[in-house]
């Protein structure tokens, strides 16, 4: 185990590496800068002089391989710099601040995902080949289909402008105001035991997560389908059934068998739902990681994109990591190793 | 003008001053603030530092919390006094400003000179390395000192013109007043996220990051309590949401709303603040040498071309406003009904029918429709044009470097100023010198002309300069075509009253507000 996650350790490094150069050079080679778009407009008498001479303050006017250098050497003091855009503002800070709000609304989406994918699945596999397996396919087609935004928008419309049932967007009532502990709003406010707060938070994240949720449990169903459909077929699940257990241990035992699997899948989905909070986020002016992250981009705000990319990419191999180590706890029959000859 | 003229215009605005400021003393007695205002915006302010940022967005936030010198009160873009009570110009290169006395800051502090010669002094320091520090002329300004508690005067490297131009060039409608004592003392990390303390009509409260700005009325405010006593300014930016929060009742009022909603709103009964907008948006033509447009008589014939009218009353639902000359409405030096060239596809069609060469046009994903309106019009003579979405960055880069044959593009003009910063960022030669290529468009004798103008105070005579600068370019040398104006649209709630729209769109004055629920 020790062997793998240091081996694992090592790939990281050389791939984090490999998106600082590519995250910085790239933001470069595209048109645009945050200086020229902070300039764009203005009444200055000489716009031009006074655009010189922030980027010189900024030291924007360096060879490039100067600022990746720098760029670099901050990276490895885990200091990535300040925003351009926003007077100055450290980006951790501004990842402090996104991070926790993502972290709960992915949680949340991912129980919503499996709330809704799970029993499906089960009905899908049990049932194969009847309408409640077709539907149960239709359903997850479905899912992976909508884009989100389109989702997210009727969303709104059905259950918070027709049927008021949910807020629109953001992330807390305007009246209400939690003590922060640890950034993420739910969190805290069940922390402090603040229930109105928490209450408004999980009313408030409930149709982002619902967006997000839906989009990523369609693949959640293929896949526990397959793998329960594989189980299903396997002789000890028939000599449990000639043992006459119940069908409810049954498909307990069928689901322990199918998780592994499932797992994985849902570690290698940290990406997609982390990519998915990008749009989700920005419609429901929910500010975590994705709406940063658009920020960011639109304005070309180079710290503070490379910051959050950077961050990212070390979740999600963090996260791909982590869902290696539970199939492994999860399925005796994987060992996990790493290094050469050691398979 | 001479200064004795300059003075008794100062008196006289001094003494509709007074008479303003008595019944506004009477008027604040009957203020008592009440409810609370939500408004959904699209933006989130940059900081709390008013000098380090350059959008109006976090400017139209300070301004409610810390007051100006001057300001254009809506919804027209004239800068008139606010903290100031008069001023005066004492020779061409000094100008002489006095304040309001009796102006308290939010902890109680009266507002003196001093706190203002600090604001000005912080925001042109080195170390500041402020991206205002340039803006309006203020670079060729050596100094400003204060002349006693209440007076103070600014000093002039060169001649700034009447009064009128020589506020927007000293900016003084755009910087909000620090507070000496709180801002002396802090670092610039700490001014980002300080409290503002101000002399605006409402006091700081909290601000969370790309959620909401909270403030509350400010009871001493100078010119009377607010007439809302809290204001929550929520961050949202897409605009369909915006919608939906409006029509679920969550918020008051939204901005900015753009035509593909406002059926729905007037179905909805919302009451809708409409200002006729300040950001020109014009169809940009490469005239260097190589390009079709190099030649006069094909720009010529792109003025005939296209139907603005059509645009303005098909796509924006009449929210906008043709435009038909270089400066736009409400705009310093636009001429009264002066159209050279109206609509006339018969004149356009027998030299656009010769450019057969393809053709592309740029534009940003908000201008879309419009940009292939125009693009289909242009093809209905026989060109052969594409439309090109980028991004606002790659635009402005496009913009900038002249990278292009045709660009769909925008031009603001909220200070209302033409002969200064607008002339210098779209026409004067001198910007090729930072890169700004732009059109390509470049005449050193037209440019002699702008500066003549600018330093001109005859008020008559600068009309009639100003009057040839601006047929040379609308007719003769015709870098752009002209389209429409936007309108700035704010839709609300059917209970909230008081609020005028500017034009500007740099102020949401929210003093005289008020909900009726």
């Amino acid at each position: 185990m020790l062997n793998f996650i240091l081996h694992r350790a090592g790939q990281t490094l050389i791939v984090l590496f490999g998106v600082t150069l590519i995250i910085f050079f790239m933001l470069r080679v595209m048109p645009g800068d945050p200086v020229a778009l902070m300039f764009a407009e203005g009444d200055d008498e000489d716009i031009g002089a006074a655009r010189a001479e922030f980027e010189r303050a900024l030291g924007l006017d360096r060879p490039l391989y100067v600022q990746y250098f720098v760029f670099l050497g901050d990276i490895l003091r885990l200091n990535f710099g300040n925003s351009i855009v926003r007077g100055g503002e450290p980006v951790l800070d501004m990842v402090a601040r996104a991070l926790p709000l993502t972290i709960e609304l992915s949680i949340y989406a991912l129980l919503i995902a499996l709330v809704i994918a799970v029993p499906v699945a089960i009905l899908s596999a049990l049932k194969q080949n009847t309408v409640w397996d077709r539907g149960g396919t239709a359903f997850a087609l479905i899912g992976v289909s909508l884009p989100s935004f389109w989702q997210g928008i009727m969303l709104v419309m059905f259950f918070a402008v027709w049927i008021p049932i949910f807020p629109v967007s953001g992330v807390l009532d305007t009246r209400l105001s939690i003590t922060r502990v640890t950034g993420a709003p739910f969190t805290d406010a069940v922390l402090t035991g603040n229930w109105e707060a928490a209450w408004s938070v999980l009313r408030h994240m409930t149709l982002p997560a619902l967006t997000l949720g839906t989009g990523i449990c369609g693949q959640f169903v293929r896949v526990l389908r397959s793998s329960l459909l594989e189980v299903k077929h396997q002789d000890f699940i028939d000599a449990f059934r000639a043992r006459g257990l119940s069908e409810r241990a049954v498909v307990r035992h069928m689901l322990h068998n199918a998780m592994p699997t499932t797992a994985v899948i849902i570690g290698l989905r940290i990406g997609a739902l982390l990519s998915g909070t990008i749009v989700i986020e920005t419609v429901f002016a929910y500010p975590g990681m994705g709406y940063l992250l658009i920020q960011a981009i639109n304005a070309r705000d180079f710290p503070v994109v490379q910051g959050v990319v950077v961050l990212l990419t070390a979740m999600v191999i963090a996260a791909n990591l982590m869902a290696d180590i539970i199939h492994g706890m999860l399925d005796p029959r994987v060992k996990l190793s790493g290094g050469r000859g050691n398979k | 003008m001479t200064r004795t003229n300059w003075i008794a215009t100062a008196q006289v605005s001094a003494l509709a001053l007074m008479l303003g400021l008595s019944a506004q003393t009477v008027a604040a007695q009957e203020r008592t603030p009440s409810g609370t205002l939500t408004i959904g915006w699209r933006w989130d302010p940059e900081t709390m530092d008013p000098q380090m940022h350059r959008q109006r967005y976090t400017q139209i936030i300070s301004h409610n919390m810390r007051s100006k010198l001057f300001y254009q009160e809506p919804p027209g873009l004239a800068a008139v006094p606010l903290v100031a009570e008069s001023i005066t110009m004492i020779d061409e290169t000094t100008y002489e400003v006095k304040i309001r006395e009796g102006v308290l800051f939010h902890n109680g502090d009266e507002l003196t000179s001093e706190d203002i010669v600090f604001t000005f002094d912080r925001l042109w320091a080195e170390e500041t390395n402020s991206p205002r520090a340039g803006m309006g002329n203020m670079r060729n300004i050596d100094r400003v000192e204060a002349v006693d508690r209440y007076t103070l005067r600014w000093h002039t490297a060169v001649p700034f013109g009447p009064i009128e131009t020589a506020v927007v060039a000293m900016h003084l409608q755009g910087q909000e007043i620090l507070h000496k004592a709180t801002y002396e003392n802090l670092s610039m990390e700490e001014a980002r996220t300080h409290p503002p303390m101000g002399v605006g009509p409402f006091r700081f409260v909290e601000w969370i990051p790309d959620q909401r700005v909270v403030m509350d009325a400010f009871e001493d405010y100078f010119e009377g309590a607010p007439l809302v006593e809290r204001i929550v300014w929520r961050t949202i930016p897409e605009e369909a949401i915006r919608v939906a929060e409006l029509l679920a009742g969550s918020v008051d009022m939204i901005f900015p709303v753009t035509p593909d909603f406002i059926d729905q709103l007037r179905g909805a009964n919302m009451k809708l603040e409409i200002q006729p907008g300040t950001n020109m948006r014009m169809l940009m033509m490469n005239v260097r040498e190589g390009s079709p447009f190099h030649d006069p008589e094909v720009r010529r014939a792109m003025q005939y071309a296209i139907d603005r009218q059509a645009i303005v009353d098909f796509i924006y639902s009449g929210l906008a406003v043709a435009a038909t000359q270089v400066p736009g409405s409400g705009q310093e030096g636009f001429i009264e009904g002066y159209n050279p060239f109206s609509y006339d596809p018969d004149k356009a069609q027998p030299v656009l029918s010769q450019i057969t060469e393809p053709l592309e046009m740029f534009t940003e994903a908000a201008w879309e429709l419009p940009a292939q309106v125009v693009a289909e019009q242009l093809r209905g003579y026989g060109m052969n044009v594409t439309v090109t979405i980028l991004d606002q960055a790659s635009f402005n880069a496009t913009n900038e470097g002249g990278n292009f044959d045709l660009l769909w593009a925008g031009a603001g003009y909220g200070s209302g100023d033409f002969l200064g910063a607008y002339y210098n960022n779209h026409f004067d030669c001198s910007r090729f010198e930072s890169n700004r290529i732009r059109t390509g468009f470049c005449d050193p004798e037209l440019d002699a002309m702008a500066r003549e103008a600018r330093a001109e105070d005859d008020p008559e005579l600068r009309r009639e300069m100003l009057d040839e600068i601006i047929i040379r370019l609308t007719e003769v040398e015709m870098p752009w075509v002209p389209v429409f104006n936007p309108a700035e649209v704010w839709a609300m709630q059917p209970h909230v009253e008081g609020f005028t729209g500017s034009s500007a769109g740099q102020f949401m004055n929210m003093h005289n507000v008020s909900v009726g629920n």
